[in-house]
């Protein structure tokens, strides 16, 4: 095993690697800043020019892209509110309010430490963990990927903003939304009114782009100051601070690695879900939740750790079983055909060095993005202060080009901008954003993971299914925490109150 | 419109779109309506608790002090408000109206185009910058755009509604 | 000092101006280095090529595969791939359907899937007519395989027929191979249980490995490797020729009861079919033989059958004046598919 990790390393320190690692993660940082486009676009645009060269160069340059648009979505989510894609909406909640505070540097730089530590740590733990791949993931099944998506439903409760009611209101519209297009475990069309375009359904992206992009930007214009107006609000923290603050809550990075880590092995799960549990562990693990949304720096790095080591384990499946854990994996298989390296059983036996280049990969991967982000943290934090009036037209031209971009439908651009007017007075009226994008990604994974548990298994198939009981207990006992404190606090309160006023 | 009165609203057109939901689910067989038909039904209900509270309950009743992820009002609150020139209903049409302006000029003249000459307008109407430089600055970033977009990435662009008479 | 600032931001904006250039240069790079004059009718023209599905799917990887090789003999100055996922590549068809007259846009996909989805009455598949379109050829048809767990107690398809229980088959949709179950559920006398809602061929797999379902049909390619770690057992095939490396799997159109051969016969020509390049309906004639001549053309290329063998994925070319007659006769015989398919969809709603 030992030689098998120094050959993966020499195999991977030739000019011709190197450069192009270096050359993904620059292309990766760019990607993942545009709006709607993410880490498979990254990939499956670099794929072609890769047949022909040497086989550590070829995963160094795809796998270089991706880890680096993790971060590239962090930064829009927490300069702007504005997610490059579904994986950054979590960094909004924490990172957005920060940069309000003048934490934009501190934000940024924990955003990138976090992926770091979490890039590593699920390197780490992918490396130890091979012999168990195959059993654990022949142990999950759809009932399991149920409870998981349920877990992620849990989160809702939490970014209940007022009233309990609108937010779950406002996951209700998402999920039904998501319903839009034809069902494939029907083959039914479900609310498209014969439009040929609403059958492919809602593209998540677009909406995303809409709903937060567009919707800020009219906030913006009515404003009309900058989102952060220097002459109120300076900025005093600094790239150090945020460096220190990843370190210094290694116990939240290691339970978020961990948790990212268990998502990538699930195949199909997805690095969406993973940054929402990331947050929902995060809170609901906090001894003050309270501070959570207001700029709590463990929201923004609990959601990158989780996010950096799931690339780690989104590796298990394609490499155990040939299997892949999503489709930016499914790009990675294509290339793997490409080069000749046929993965399976055989591939954590003789092809363990390639495993272990892999491994590498992600770990100078994630460093060369640690150390380019806090490089150019100084400059993205100077970004929130420009004028509204140069902003607004600038990001709304971007979005609209993006939008359209991520399908070549020019009826995403319509969908992204009523996506925005929804935004709008869903924000006005506080109807969570949030929950509606939560209800949304989950929507499908519920419905088919329920569907499949209900064929194969029968209307009992969580008796049949125990580690999936198992989660759902689990699930429940999370989803009842808040609340339990909810109600302990009022009690508190109350009971403070009344020493207080007589 | 009072504020009262325009959540009211609000609610009653999400109970009309909770029961349009209802009604398309009818043609549906029984395993596609399985989920969206009773979540439909869980809409309805949300709202008339909510329309009911919102009019006849204590507003304290349904308020969860749980983690507000309003981020924008956080600091806001604390600086005084920027000098307020028109009145908000004038400044929030005005932001519709820019979407929609852009959707149009999208519509009509292409993606790449409109992202031109949105930019362009926007910075010559709000007097931004002088119209040498709002030209100036429209142009470098539209060819930024292009040159990612089309040339980088492969888009092909959508000409716009206009592009026949041009040929 | 100043200067030294100056300096370094000069190169800044220098280097911020070069990085989309930098960014676009593989593209261009390769574009320009096989860019040949083929002359005829697509010289120095673009060609679009919509591909059915993803990025990462099959058809993306066959259409990658020739598409230098179709510009070097089309003599087009670019052969753009757009990715047009949706509806199993119905969206694509639909789109290529509408296009204007002298469009350099063509259709990359699976051709069954035209003339299998009108068929079942699919809700994406009643504005075109199969016939209609002009077929371009052929870049390959791999014989579609039936495999089950590697662990699973049925050994051969004997023992499918001899099941007490309908055989679990988990499908993503209704693609061609939930069609093709029908059919060979419907020709071998036993039930078939559609598990729908699996996110790809991928997914499927791994359920018949780990025993949620009993077996799952593939190209030949795909399963490959499971079928070679033992992972999976091939117990079927669909296909008019026998696998060379795994003679003892039988053939459908071999053991089915001689009542339901021209049935199982016509689904196994609709396959073969496969992987092919499509015209709209207005295409122009010399537009279809310019198209026609470079496919035939790439696809006997050296290099690229070299490529093809060191990347696994072996063409097996049809030129489009057969394919072209081919529709047109399977439009006619494949009515009797019509209820078995409608009866498999009707059984998953």
């Amino acid at each position: 095993m030992i030689e098998a990790i120094i050959a993966g390393l020499t195999a991977l320190l030739t000019p011709q690697a190197m450069l192009f690692m270096l050359i993904g993660v620059v292309y990766g940082l760019v990607i993942g800043i545009l709006p709607g486009l993410g880490g498979v676009v990254a990939m499956a645009l670099l794929l072609p020019f890769t047949y022909g060269f040497e086989t550590a160069a070829t995963l160094a340059l795809l796998l270089g892209a991706h880890i680096a648009t993790i971060w590239g979505d962090s930064v829009t989510s927490i300069l702007f509110s504005v997610p490059g894609s579904a994986k950054g909406l979590a960094l909004c909640f924490d990172g957005y309010p920060m940069t309000q505070k003048g934490q934009a540097k501190r934000a940024l730089a924990a955003s990138a430490t976090g992926a770091l530590l979490g890039g590593i740590i699920g390197a780490i733990f992918l490396a130890l963990c091979i012999p168990l791949i195959r059993p654990v993931i022949l142990a999950l099944g759809p009932s399991e990927y149920l409870m998981m998506a349920l877990w992620g439903l849990t989160v809702i409760a939490t970014f209940s903003e007022g009233s309990l009611m609108k937010g779950l209101t406002a996951s209700v519209l998402g999920v039904l939304v998501a319903f839009i297009g034809m069902d494939v475990v029907t083959a039914t069309p479900r609310f498209t009114f014969g439009s040929e375009f609403l059958m492919e359904g809602i593209s998540f992206p677009v909406a995303m782009i809409g709903l937060f992009a567009v919707s800020e930007m009219m906030k913006l214009a009515i404003k009309g100051t900058p989102i952060v107006d220097r002459s109120l609000v300076k900025e005093e923290s600094t790239v150090w601070q945020g460096v220190c603050d990843g370190f210094s809550h290694w116990w939240l990075v290691v339970r978020s690695s961990l948790l990212g880590l268990w998502i990538g092995v699930l195949p199909g799960v997805g690095a969406s879900v993973a940054g929402l549990a990331a947050y929902a562990q995060a809170v609901q693990t906090s001894k003050t939740p309270e501070r959570f949304g207001k700029g709590a720096v463990e929201g923004v790095i609990a959601p990158d750790a989780t996010m950096g080591a799931n690339e780690g384990g989104g590796l298990m499946p394609t490499l155990a079983f040939g299997i892949p854990g999503g489709e930016s994996m499914a790009i990675l298989l294509v290339a793997f055909i490409g080069l000749g390296v046929v993965p399976g059983p055989d591939m954590l036996t003789k092809n363990l060095d390639l495993v272990f280049s892999m491994v590498w990969i992600i770990v100078i991967a994630n460093i060369a993005v640690t150390l380019i982000g806090l490089g150019i943290t100084p400059w993205l934090a100077r970004l929130p202060s420009l004028q509204a009036n140069l902003m607004v037209p600038i990001v709304l031209a971007v979005c609209f080009v993006g939008a359209y971009a991520t399908r070549g439908h020019i009826e995403d651009v319509v969908v992204a901008a009523v996506f925005g007017i929804v935004g709008y007075l869903m924000d006005k009226y506080r109807y969570s954003r949030a929950n509606f994008v939560i209800g949304m990604v989950l929507a499908v994974m519920i419905e088919r993971n329920l569907h499949i548990s209900l064929t194969l298994y029968g209307k009992d198939f969580l008796l049949q299914r125990p580690i999936a009981l198992a989660m759902l207990l689990f699930v429940l006992f999370t989803a009842a925490l808040p609340f339990v404190r909810n109600w302990r606090r009022q009690r508190k309160q109350a009971a403070a109150a009344g020493v207080s006023a007589p | 419109m009072s504020r009262h009165a325009q959540e009211n609203l609000a609610s009653v057109l999400l109970l009309a779109f909770f029961a349009g939901v209802i009604v398309l689910c009818q043609d549906f067989g029984p395993r596609a309506r399985m989920i969206p038909l009773p979540l439909a039904v869980f809409g309805i209900v949300l709202t008339l608790i909510q329309l009911v509270w919102h009019n006849f309950g204590s507003p304290a009743a349904l308020q969860m002090e749980m983690i507000s992820v309003r981020a924008p009002d956080i600091p806001v609150a604390d600086a005084p408000s920027a000098p307020v020139k028109k009145p908000s209903w004038q400044r929030e049409a005005t932001a519709y109206g820019m979407v929609g302006v852009l959707l149009a000029l999208t519509f009509a003249t292409g993606v790449m185009p409109a992202a031109f000459l949105f930019t362009a307008g926007y910075f010559m109407l709000t007097r931004y910058c002088s119209w040498q430089y709002s030209l100036l600055y429209a142009a470098v970033l539209t060819g930024s755009l292009y040159l990612l977009f089309v040339v980088a990435l492969q888009m092909q662009p959508y000409h716009g509604l206009l592009a026949p008479l041009f040929p | 000092m100043k200067n030294k600032i100056e300096q370094t931001r000069r190169k800044l904006v220098i280097a911020g101006a070069m990085a989309p250039l930098v960014l676009s240069l593989p593209g261009r790079v390769m574009a320009q280095s096989q860019a040949q004059a083929g002359g005829g009718y697509y010289k120095d023209k673009v060609i679009i090529i919509n591909v059915a599905g993803g990025a990462s799917g099959g058809h993306a990887r066959f259409a990658r595969l020739l598409q230098p090789y179709l510009q070097k003999h089309s003599g087009a100055r670019e052969v753009r791939i757009v990715n047009m996922p949706g509806g199993g590549g119905l969206k694509a068809a639909n789109h290529i359907w509408r296009v204007k007259p002298g469009s350099p846009e063509i259709f990359f996909g699976n051709v069954s899937t035209l003339i299998l989805a009108p068929l079942a009455g699919s809700a994406g598949a009643q504005s075109f007519d199969p016939v209609k379109f002009h077929y371009l050829g052929r870049v390959t048809s791999e014989p579609r395989v039936l495999s089950v767990g590697g662990k699973s107690a049925i050994k051969s398809i004997q023992d499918v027929q001899k099941l007490k229980r309908p055989f679990v088959f988990p499908s993503q949709g209704t693609d061609e191979d939930f069609y093709t179950m029908a059919v060979l559920g419907d020709a071998l006398g036993f039930k078939v249980k559609a598990v729908t809602g699996y996110e790809g061929n991928a997914d499927t797999s791994l359920a018949v490995i780990k025993g949620d379902g009993d077996g799952h049909i593939t190209g030949w390619s795909e399963s490959l490797g499971p079928i070679r770690s033992g992972d999976k057992n091939p117990i079927l095939m669909v296909t008019s020729q026998p696998s060379p490396d795994y003679p003892n799997i039988p053939i459908a159109t071999n053991i089915v009861p001689a009542a339901k051969r021209a049935t199982v016969q016509s689904m196994a020509t609709i396959l073969e079919t496969h992987r092919s390049y499509i015209g709209p309906p207005n295409m122009e004639p010399q537009a279809i033989a310019a198209f026609r001549a470079a496919v035939s053309a790439a696809l006997s290329d050296p290099e690229l059958l070299a490529e093809s063998k060191k990347t696994e994925r072996l063409v097996s070319p049809m030129d489009g004046v057969t394919q072209q007659k081919r529709v047109t006769e399977l439009a006619k015989t494949s009515a009797s598919l019509a209820p078995i398919l409608i009866a498999a969809v009707k059984d998953i709603q």
